[in-house]
């Protein structure tokens, strides 16, 4: 690496580079003394080219443009002496090596060399020999050496000052402990709106332009740089008498001498006044858009996001265009008071519609923010006539257009479109919620509607069918009570059917009654421990279970959310379905696990089993077996209604129910949960 | 008590379907309470009855208002409604006695200050069974207002 060395690892590239040819000029009274020591250096040292003059105003003019290491100089001039030339050569380049080569030599003229700044001095008698040019190298060595070393230093210093004065942040080094200005470059003035004079007179004058609320937090830093710690930190800056401030970053580190102490604190300041200003921007704008998962509807998504571009980001000439799919144009739905103006229109409808064929349509179809630098000059504008003349068309994924204008030529920067894209997002999502809600209203609505009619047949049901019902049952008792005696086995038994026919339909109506309360009936959700809900269930079927010889095992279930009621019967009914069905001493297992959402804002579910290792079911009964009164046995003590029972309670829960199973290889009956909120989760934990 | 033995106690049963009439005098036969069973086929029936307004002048005011809910012309709950609203009559027990298990008849029929509901049991027995509870616990257990 030929650039200088500083000590460190910076790296300052030499201006030019020099080759190892040393070029001396070789300037004497004598033409042939100078001729004789240009020959003898030529011939001892192969790096020397030298070049010889007797005229002393041709060898000073020379000296400003060739490029010469070293001049040899001889001492009695015609009308000048060789200290006199050193005085002259220096003020043409005050670090130009100047050898004195004379045969006069006295203690007096080596002394005035050396006095006067000669790089050497070098004596010969009679004529200069072999001696002389071996004295003359070696001085030339040392002295070109020198020369170049500090020319390169001079220009580094030359480059890492201009470096400082080209920098926007200010560049400090103060004494370890404050008390002395050691560096400061003219980015300060700029930054603190404080002169440099001023600072270097007094070094804490800096503290005069910080912020009073951030004076001690500056100064404890200041203190533990001192102490040796580095520092980073954030303050304002008063940069005038009005009191406008300005936030500077400043990084600084403490400069070590060799025994550990700190001899320097350095370090920059720098303006971060726009990244402040932009992390606001993003700050109002996270804000504001915190308003659109209030919004109902496509139209208040709109007019949210309307409002947003117009008070955060500045640009009120804005409208959205929806595409509501079926049609081919895209409608305007929202618009600032502004973007009316400059349409020259009162309402958002009196916009005109953007129709295939318009710019803004194959832009939109595009699908990419694209910037109309001039909307005049568009040839198929969708609103010729508005007076606009920047706009950013940005598509709100396939939901519509957002048309971000405005009517002078004022141009959007990089920050501003970004804001535009992080909006577009947001619209995004809140426009896709928007339709979930709709779909899942209209959902509600018909499951609403569904609902009422069951809740109508059901009452129609406990009331006007149970009265005939009742005649029959109760008439037939009273046949068999008042004519019994008079009737034959036969008879009697025909009576037994009737009762038993009544009764069973009797069941069967209050199966259905019960089905249809599963909604109108229904607890609230809550958080449920699904495990301990299980084990009461299981305790009240006791009985049946131990009748059947069957084992009910169950895993670690966990907490769902559900009402706790309809859990139980859900758990009851599938139990008893697989005792039932089960086959002889039937082993029943009871197990759940967590399957997580498929994004961040859908909910978790839990998915039960409860699986028998009976007969099984056949697959073309799979789906049957949820329908009401279609049990797939002839058992006739049981009224068909518990899986479509439980298929109604899980979809109230918005789960799903579902079997599997293969005929002689049991049946596993698979149903989903909610997981509760994990808002519910964090506030219990 | 001793009261009851000496005369009968007069009940008015508002019911449309003859078959639970004819279930109704079966059960209070069997009963060991005399009774006169009175009989309104409507609501309309039933109030005229109680008012002893035209033909029903000369009937007795019931102990008892045996009362269905659903009836042509004036249904039991308007009914319920009419007896509690007029003081004369607001101090008859009325038992509701209906087919309809729905949970807002019976919220209703309390609501209107129905003494009792009661849902008729499918079987025979069972419509025994309750008649004679009615008879026993508002004709002989509680004690009523003197008139």
């Amino acid at each position: 690496m030929s650039g200088v060395d500083l000590d460190s690892t910076t790296y300052v590239r030499p201006l030019a580079e020099t080759d190892e040819a040393v070029t001396v000029l070789c300037l004497h009274p004598d033409e042939a003394t100078a001729a004789a020591v240009v020959e003898g250096l030529d011939a001892s040292n192969e790096s020397v080219t030298a070049r010889a003059s007797s005229s002393v105003p041709e060898a000073l003019d020379g000296l400003g443009t060739d490029a010469v290491d070293c001049v040899v100089c001889g001492y009695s001039f015609p009308d000048t002496d060789g200290i006199a030339l050193l005085e002259r050569v220096r003020a043409i380049d005050d670090g130009l090596p100047f050898v004195l080569l004379t045969d006069e030599g006295s203690e007096q003229v080596a002394a005035a060399a050396v006095n006067a700044g000669a790089d050497g001095y070098v004596t010969y008698e009679g004529s200069p020999d072999e001696a002389t040019f071996t004295a003359l190298n070696d001085r030339l060595e040392t002295v070109v050496d020198d020369y170049r070393t500090y020319q390169r230093l001079d220009e580094a210093t030359d480059l890492l000052f201009r470096l400082t004065e080209y920098t926007n942040d200010a560049l400090w080094m103060f004494s370890g402990d404050w008390s002395e200005t050691v560096v400061i470059n003219s980015g300060y003035e700029a930054l603190w709106g404080r002169s440099v004079t001023d600072l270097v007179d007094e070094p804490s004058d800096f503290l005069r332009g910080v912020h009073p609320d951030h004076r001690e937090s500056v100064t404890e830093k200041m203190t533990a740089l001192s102490d040796g710690e580095p520092a980073d930190l954030e303050f304002r800056v008063r940069t005038d008498e009005r009191e406008r401030t300005r936030w500077v970053n400043v990084h600084a580190e403490p400069v070590f001498d060799d025994d550990g102490t700190v001899a320097y604190v350095a370090g920059f300041s720098r303006d971060i006044s726009e990244l402040k200003r932009r992390e606001q921007r993003l700050r109002e704008l996270a804000e504001a858009t915190r308003r659109l998962p209030q919004a109902r509807s496509e139209r208040e998504v709109a007019d949210v996001v309307v409002d947003i571009v117009d008070s955060v980001i500045g640009c009120p000439v804005t409208a959205f265009w929806s595409d509501d799919a079926d049609g081919d144009a895209l409608e305007p739905t929202a618009a600032s008071e502004s973007a009316l103006d400059v349409a020259g229109v009162s309402a958002v409808g009196a916009l005109a519609p953007i129709e295939p064929g318009h710019d803004e349509m194959a832009i939109y179809r595009e699908g990419e923010q694209t910037l109309v630098p001039d909307y005049d000059a568009l040839s198929n504008p969708s609103s010729p006539d508005a007076r606009l003349e920047t706009l950013v068309l940005v598509p709100v994924g396939d939901r519509g257009l957002l048309t971000v204008g405005h009517s002078d030529a004022t141009t959007f920067d990089e920050f501003e479109r970004t804001m535009l894209e992080m909006v577009e997002q947001a619209a995004v999502d809140a426009l896709d919620r928007v339709e979930r809600e709709d779909e899942l209203e209209r959902h509600r609505t018909e499951l609403e509607r569904s609902n009422e009619s069951l809740q109508q047949f059901a009452y129609v049901a406990s009331h006007d069918l149970q009265e005939p019902l009742r005649m029959v049952s109760s008439y037939v008792s009273l046949l068999d009570s008042e004519y019994g005696d008079d009737l034959d086995d036969e008879a009697a038994q025909y009576m037994e059917y009737a009762v038993d026919g009544a009764t069973r339909m009797q069941s069967m109506i209050d199966a259905l009654l019960q089905y249809s309360r599963v909604h109108s009936r229904g607890g609230d959700f809550a958080a449920v421990d699904a495990g301990s809900v299980f084990d009461e269930t299981l305790q009240s079927l006791g009985l049946l279970v131990e009748d059947a010889d069957a084992s009910v095992r169950r895993t670690e279930l966990p907490t769902v959310s559900a009402d706790r009621s309809q859990l139980g019967q859900l758990f009851q009914n599938l139990v008893k379905n697989a005792v039932h069905h089960g086959g002889e001493a039937p082993a029943v297992t009871v197990r759940a696990e967590r399957t997580d959402g498929e994004s961040s804002h859908e909910a978790d579910w839990v998915r039960f089993t409860v699986a028998d290792d009976g007969p099984g079911i056949d697959p073309s009964q799979h789906d049957r077996i949820f329908e009401i009164f279609k049990q797939n046995s002839s058992r006739t003590d049981s009224t068909g209604i518990g899986l479509a029972m439980c298929k109604r309670i899980v979809e109230r829960h918005g789960g799903e129910i579902w079997v599997e199973s293969d005929p002689g290889d049991g049946a596993a009956f698979h149903f989903t949960l909610p997981a509760p909120d994990t808002d519910d989760q964090e506030r219990h934990a | 008590m001793t009261e009851t033995d000496a005369e009968p106690v007069e009940i008015l049963l508002a019911e449309d379907n003859p078959g639970d009439v004819t279930l109704t005098k079966k059960a209070l036969e069997q009963g060991n309470i005399i009774n006169n069973l009175h009989v309104a086929s409507d609501g309309v029936e039933a109030i005229r009855f109680l008012r002893q307004e035209g033909e029903y002048a000369d009937e007795p005011r019931p102990d008892l208002v045996l009362l269905d809910l659903n009836m042509p012309r004036k249904d039991g709950r308007e009914v319920l409604e009419e007896i509690k609203e007029d003081e004369d009559l607001r101090r008859i027990p009325v038992v509701v006695m209906t087919s309809s298990e729905a949970e807002e008849d019976i919220v209703k029929s309390y609501d209107r200050h129905a003494n009792a509901y009661l849902t008729k049991p499918i079987d025979y027995d069972g419509f025994l069974d309750i008649v004679r509870s009615i008879e026993e616990f508002w004709l002989t257990v509680v004690k009523m207002p003197p008139e």
